[in-house]
């Protein structure tokens, strides 16, 4: 297996190799340059295609993040087309635009209900700001530093938003049921709703624009011993999954009267936050 | 079928090298030292040969430097165990002997010196690593 003979077959043959290293040492400098860059070319291409995925990957992200802040600004723009529209609802609201938030916190227990991102004051970010993401409405900014805010989600106990049924226009005010569901307050036994309808923001009160997706209607019963009927919907936005969302920056002046909060989704000052509960 | 598993392993880790930092071992040299100590001289010599080719053209400015001396220390590491049957003592001298050789060839090739510090670290991870990679190969490929 291992001849100890020296210079048999074996070691000619080492010899040879060696000798052809020792050529390519003697080569001339430019053609030695030019042969380690055809061969890096072959042998180095396994990285390059490596590398080029990984600058694919970045572009794709990139674009997506892009696609996503077009998606939220149709989204608005639509909401505002849609407040012209209806002679009797609140003016359309100018001068707003939005801002990219990416989550770097959420609470512990649920992981849904508050989100913290990493955009506050500095960035315009401001408490009452409504927080979207692509397919509908997040929630609404509740306290901020100069560099973070803290968003309650749809899934907050103590959030209301003031829907309305896209298809049928009747009105309610939809709040957390649960962990992962909404359910409608004051829904009317008489109203309709059936599951698949989608509801808009009602626009009530001049924080979120009317028209705004927020939930599809998963579940309508008309129970003969309630007052109400019991109308369950799952958020469109999918809260728990989100890694960036867009906060809604509103200009000094614009925003909802404190005062006013008999719906949660104006103004909501009385929320207790998390940790002074 | 073990030789091109092992020929295929020199390149994988020829390519984790090119994406590592300066300070990381010197993977090529040792997988070949490693190979060539359960070889016959002449693939021993093959596999160095190839293996610095490997390693020539990452650095173009010495390129022929790291082919002939890793094919001599593949062939010089074969010889030593067919000579040398007891201990593997002598592959932390071999791995430290191929750094020193290669860079003082390529140094009379022309090419520039790396930088110290970085160059030091690697060359003391190579050597510290030499036992055990070659353990390894020899658990992995030769069943020993």
């Amino acid at each position: 297996m291992h001849p100890r003979r020296l210079g048999n077959w074996q070691d000619r043959f080492a010899l040879v190799l060696a000798a052809l290293g020792l050529v390519a040492l003697l080569l001339p400098r430019p053609l030695r340059f030019q042969l380690a860059a055809r061969a890096g070319a072959v042998l180095l291409a396994p990285l390059r295609s490596l590398e080029e995925t990984r600058a694919g990957s970045r572009r794709l992200r990139e674009e997506n993040r892009r696609l996503e802040l077009l998606a939220a600004e149709l989204a608005l723009e639509n909401a505002r087309l849609h407040s012209l529209d209806r002679a009797a609802g609140p003016p359309p609201l100018t001068g707003r635009d939005l801002v990219r938030a990416p989550v770097i916190s959420r609470d512990l227990a649920t992981l849904r209900r508050y989100l913290v991102v990493s955009r506050g004051n500095r960035a315009g970010v401001s408490p009452g700001a409504p927080a979207l993401a692509a397919a509908g409405v997040v929630g609404t900014v509740i306290a901020t530093t100069p560099n973070q805010a803290l968003v309650q989600s749809l899934h907050a106990p103590e959030s209301r938003v003031a829907v309305t049924n896209r298809r049928s226009r009747v009105p309610a005010i939809a709040r957390a049921l649960g962990v992962e569901l909404l359910m409608l307050d004051y829904v009317p036994k008489d109203s309709d709703f059936h599951p698949g309808d989608t509801l808009v923001t009602a626009g009530l009160g001049g924080i979120f624009p009317s028209g705004l997706p927020v939930a599809l209607v998963t579940m309508a019963r008309d129970d003969p011993a309630a007052l109400f009927k019991t109308v369950h919907c799952r958020p469109l936005a999918a809260i728990a999954r989100l890694e960036a969302l867009f906060v809604l920056r509103i200009p000094a002046g614009a925003a909802a009267d404190p005062d006013d909060d008999w719906l949660d989704n104006l103004a909501p000052t009385g929320t207790l936050l998390p940790e002074n509960r | 079928m073990r030789r091109l598993l092992g020929l295929l392993l020199v390149y994988g880790l020829f390519l984790a090298q090119v994406l590592l930092t300066p300070w990381g071992p010197d993977l090529v040299v040792l997988a070949v030292l490693a190979f060539a100590l359960h070889e016959s001289r002449a693939w021993a010599t093959v596999i160095g040969f190839l293996g610095g080719l490997l390693l020539d053209t990452a650095s173009a400015g010495s390129f022929g430097a790291a082919t002939f001396v890793l094919a001599g220390a593949g062939w010089l590491a074969a010889l030593l165990h067919s000579v040398v049957t007891r201990g593997r003592w002598y592959i932390v001298v071999l791995s430290l002997l191929v750094l020193a050789l290669r860079l003082a060839v390529a140094r009379l090739a022309g090419a520039g010196l790396p930088p110290l510090l970085p160059l030091a670290v690697s060359a003391g991870l190579t050597v510290a690593l030499a036992v055990p990679f070659e353990l390894l190969i020899g658990r992995l490929f030769y069943r020993q």
